[in-house]
């Protein structure tokens, strides 16, 4: 006999086990025969491999035993009867689990993909896990000033140089610039300079062009593939000039992939980074004074990215230390891991509106709320239920069921529950899938999550969901003694009774919190908006100036523009500024101080410049002083300052500033004004100090206040006048109180798809608690019987029956206060002025919840007491 | 019903059985066809395809011979039934009818 290794041994016990026993002995016989053949002339692991291999042949059903105790198929079917007439004989209950775990699981689909998206963004990316992005912190006086996004200009290339571990970095610089082919004017969204290695550290594919090559040299442009199909055509785009505000010639050298949505990024346009040196000079390349650029840097692979950030400081003290002192400054860089720039980072000069982590993880939670509410519904129903089925178990029991049979029977059940809710949702979300997305998204493009990782989490999600909420149930409903149900002693399921009662109040804890969470978030929004902004954004066109090479050209074309709207009666007021409410200042300007003050006093402001009408056009209030105007002249060196700015800058009288210098940038500005503070940008953020300079005629935005009524007329008139000023410049227009307004938007989203998920659970766990109530009234049908003929009042008797559950919801509201309270801290502290969070905030949403819980419990109970004894007790 | 027609393999097979008449037993019959027809086939399709032979009714099995390295196992000899006899000589008949009707010509070797 042939010595045979233990694995094989294994091999055939399982081959015993399995195969018909006549032809057993033959196969066996075979395999061994043919391994002490292979045994010798191929060794002694070939042979056992192939011994495995084979056996594994044997595992058809030629060769298979027909199991002579049970019949699969059979039971299946037995299965499948026994859910399908169950079902039917309880339809309320089961339309209630369908229905309940279909919102559940459609809800929870939505966002499950909504929070996926938002988790993985730029995952096209190669390398990410290497690349982070420097933000930079400026400190005044030991205060934090500014974060920026884009921060100074030459840490990037500092970081190269100093540290090893950085093996590369990358800058870029916003571009403001227009361009043009052949006398055309395009807008182009998001223009930016890239260094030159851009293409090599982000992988993103050029249609055309070499990604070493394509922005080398200085006044090279690369073209996103749209914006090189709406300017060329069907042209070739390589080797074209385009032109830079009338006067710069850029050779375009490669066609970028248009971006994906789901990424940080946002270009249409780079130029080489070159250029921007060529125009702007070598300064900014290393500038640690000059903000606004984008740098990223590569890491080593084996570098820790905390341990590097931990020499920061000493670094910044050895490079930049003196220059800081002297201003009694500070800066401090945080590197930002690529992948989540969208979710971690909103600062400063961010290239597109990034997400926000803690709104994504609240979404998250909300979501897996609705779908355990559903859940538990299916749990409690069933287990509360379990008394209807426990003659159906005794008997299968006595006619000699296992007990893992019946496991096996109520998982099935659970298990074609769960499927058909499934195809159900599968159908909803479906249907609802492009409503939903134009309601959350902010842009045309929204598919299908396009990843198997996100549908294989989602299913094995599902697969968890159905094993925990059949689970129990089946093992309650297999747990019943044959002798005891059968006999008729069994009155009530008080198994699990605990564990019931809990899951209510988890179900109740949940949509209390929800329901106060959209409270809150409902009243934070109300009283946003009715803040008074200071300002007034009603009625206003923003068109946004052209760009010319030279401020005299633009003074002159400027000067057209102004006569043509004085004479335009669609317009009743204009004025030109750098900025616009709802818009940062976008000028950011440090080392300000009194010419009194040293060095080490000043401080950043933002600037806005802007004509004299500024003040009135948006109905500013000046509070002292005087506001700009041109009959003084010389106008260019007096500048307004805002109530923080005055606070700033050190003055406790707002009286005391005026007719002060500053110093500002080697010049010297004097005082005249002081303007209220007013919301530039929104309620959100905490008044900035702000200092108002006087330009004639600035780039940056014209406003037009326009009379009610016919806009679109009131809006071709404007244009007719800009094409005869500005010929053919893109007239590219807005109206103010949209674009101030989105700056809402996205917590006003967060506060729709926040209410209606609440109000899907809240609708999901009352269905439950209904049916639940309804079920447990029926089961004391015949003691409300009896205590109405001893007299009990219908008051006395609802109160009976409600009592349990309101103390269960009572019990649920408790615990919620402390939760909601500590969730929705953490949210409004994401808010410069923000609601209180009163006794009110909490009491209104318990009130409602336990008003509908009454309601619900009530409705059913009362039609239980309103019975007549009679009816109830006649067949005892 | 399973026709009682007879697959390629299955005809190989019971060829195989015919010439090995008292040792055809799995591996027999494998390595008789590895060595008439170069052919590989696992030995867990020999036994698939007689398991489906003998439930056409053209096998008869028996167990007999055991030997040390089968671990003492006997083996399980097949013999041709009469109607599996019948079978392989009607197919044998309609093939060379067939052959015969082929002219000459088609084969091009004059």
């Amino acid at each position: 006999m042939v010595k045979k290794p233990k694995l094989l041994k294994v091999t055939d016990r399982l081959l015993t086990s399995i195969c018909k026993s006549h032809l057993l002995e033959s196969i066996l016989g075979d395999l061994e025969e043919t391994y002490a053949a292979n045994l010798t002339s191929v060794g002694a692991f070939r042979a056992g491999f192939s011994y495995f291999i084979q056996s594994i042949g044997f595992l058809k059903p030629v060769f298979l035993k027909k199991s002579s105790h049970s019949n699969t198929k059979a039971m299946f079917r037995n299965y499948f009867i026994a859910t399908v007439r169950n079902l039917q004989r309880h339809k309320f209950y089961a339309l209630i689990n369908l229905i309940g775990l279909s919102i559940g699981m459609t809800a929870g689909f939505f966002i499950l993909q909504y929070a996926y998206r938002q988790l993985t963004y730029d995952r096209f990316l190669e390398n990410r896990e290497n690349i982070y992005r420097v933000q930079t912190n400026r400190y005044n006086n030991g205060e934090l000033t500014t974060q920026w996004a884009s921060g100074c200009a030459g840490v990037g290339l500092h970081m190269k140089e100093d540290f090893p571990e950085v093996v590369d970095f990358v800058n870029l610089r916003k571009s403001f610039a227009q361009i043009s082919y052949e006398e055309n004017y395009f807008s182009v969204s998001h223009p930016y300079y890239a260094g030159n290695n851009f293409f090599e550290v982000f992988s993103i594919p050029l249609v055309q062009g070499v990604d070493s090559l394509v922005l080398k040299e200085p006044m090279t442009v690369v073209l996103s593939e749209s914006l090189a199909k709406k300017i060329f055509g069907d042209e070739s785009p390589v080797g074209k000039i385009i032109q830079q505000n009338d006067v710069a010639n850029f050779k375009v050298t490669g066609v970028f992939q248009d971006l994906p949505e789901r990424s940080h990024f946002k270009f249409d346009l780079l130029y080489s980074f070159d250029s921007y040196v060529a125009f702007a000079g070598q300064e900014v390349r290393t500038s640690w004074q000059w903000d606004g650029f984008l740098n990223y840097v590569v890491l080593h692979p084996d570098v820790d990215p905390e341990e590097l950030a931990e020499k920061f400081p000493e670094w910044i003290t050895s490079r930049e230390g003196e220059e800081l002192a002297q201003y009694n400054a500070g800066m401090e860089f945080v590197l930002q891991p690529l992948s989540k720039i969208h979710l971690i980072s909103n600062y400063r000069g961010e290239i597109k509106p990034t997400g926000n982590q803690t709104i994504t993880y609240f979404l998250l939670i909300i979501g897996m709320f609705v779908l355990f509410i559903a859940w538990i519904n299916y749990i409690n129903l069933t287990t509360a239920r379990a008394i209807s089925r426990a003659k159906e178990v005794g008997i299968r029991k006595v006619m000699g069921s296992y007990r893992a049979q019946l496991i096996g029977q109520f998982m099935f059940e659970s298990f074609f529950l769960n499927f058909v809710a499934f195809a159900v949702s599968a159908i909803l979300v479906v249907m609802i899938f492009p409503i939903f997305n134009r309601f959350v998204g902010n842009s045309v493009v929204y598919t299908w999550p396009d990843t198997p990782v996100f549908w294989f989490g989602l299913i094995g999600l599902f697969i968890v969901g159905f094993i925990l909420s059949g689970f129990y149930p089946a093992f309650v409903l297999s747990n019943f003694k044959p002798i005891t149900v059968l006999k008729g002693k069994f009155a009530s399921s008080t198994n699990g009774n605990n564990l019931r009662k809990g899951l209510v109040t988890f179900q109740f804890l949940a949509s209390v919190i929800l329901i106060t969470g959209t409270y809150v978030v409902f009243k934070q929004m109300t009283h946003l908006r009715s803040q008074d902004l200071g300002v007034n954004i009603d009625q206003n066109v923003i068109v946004k100036t052209p760009v010319y090479a030279s401020d005299s050209i633009m003074a002159i074309k400027d000067a057209v523009f102004r006569n043509k709207i004085a004479a335009n009666s669609a317009v009743n007021k204009f004025t030109a500024s750098s900025s616009i409410p709802g818009r940062n200042a976008g000028w950011n300007a440090g080392g300000i101080r009194l010419l009194s003050q040293t060095e080490a006093e000043s401080n950043q402001y933002r600037i806005i410049g802007s004509d004299d009408d500024f003040v009135e056009f948006y109905g500013l209030e000046i509070i002292e002083g005087r506001n700009f105007d041109r009959s003084y002249g010389n106008e260019r060196n007096n500048v307004l300052f805002n109530e923080a700015a005055i606070a700033l800058i050190g003055f406790d009288e707002l009286s005391e500033a005026i007719n002060e210098k500053i110093f500002f940038w080697g010049d010297t500005f004097n005082i005249v004004g002081v303007v209220k503070n007013y919301r530039q940008e929104s309620p959100k953020e905490a008044y900035d100090p702000m200092i108002f300079r006087y330009f004639p005629s600035t780039s940056g935005f014209y406003s037009l206040n326009i009379s009610q009524g016919n806009l679109q007329e009131a809006i071709s008139s404007i244009q007719q006048d800009w094409d005869q000023a500005f010929g053919s410049k893109t007239f590219d227009f807005f109206f103010l109180d949209d674009y101030y307004n989105e700056q809402y938007e996205s917590e006003v989203k967060f506060g729709s798809i926040f209410g209606l998920f609440s109000g899907l659970a809240v609708l999901v766990a009352c269905m439950g608690l209904f049916s639940l109530a309804s079920f447990v009234t029926s089961l004391r049908s015949k003691e409300v019987g009896v205590r109405k003929v001893l007299g009990a009042s219908v008051n006395q008797l609802l109160l009976l029956l409600t009592r349990d559950f309101i103390k269960l919801i009572g019990i649920s509201i408790l615990i919620s206060v402390p939760i909601s309270w500590w969730l929705m801290k953490t949210w409004l502290q994401n808010f410069e002025t923000r609601i209180a969070l009163g006794v009110e905030l909490f009491l209104v949403p318990a009130l409602l919840i336990i008003v509908v819980a009454i309601c619900t419990v009530l409705h059913r109970t009362y039609k239980t007491t309103m019975v007549n004894p009679a009816e109830t007790l006649h067949d005892e | 019903m399973k026709g009682t027609n007879l697959g390629e393999l299955e005809e190989i097979v019971m060829l195989s059985i015919a010439i090995l008449y008292d040792e055809a037993y799995g591996i027999a019959i494998q390595q008789e066809i590895k060595k008439r027809c170069n052919r590989s086939i696992t030995i867990s399709t020999v036994h698939s395809v007689t398991s489906r032979l003998e439930e056409k009714g053209f096998l008869n099995a028996r167990y007999d011979g055991a030997t040390p390295e089968r671990g003492g196992r006997r083996k399980r000899l097949f013999r041709l039934t009469k109607s599996g006899q019948v079978a392989l000589s009607s197919i044998r008949e309609i093939r060379n009818g067939m052959w015969d009707a082929i002219p000459k010509l088609a084969f091009g070797n004059g």
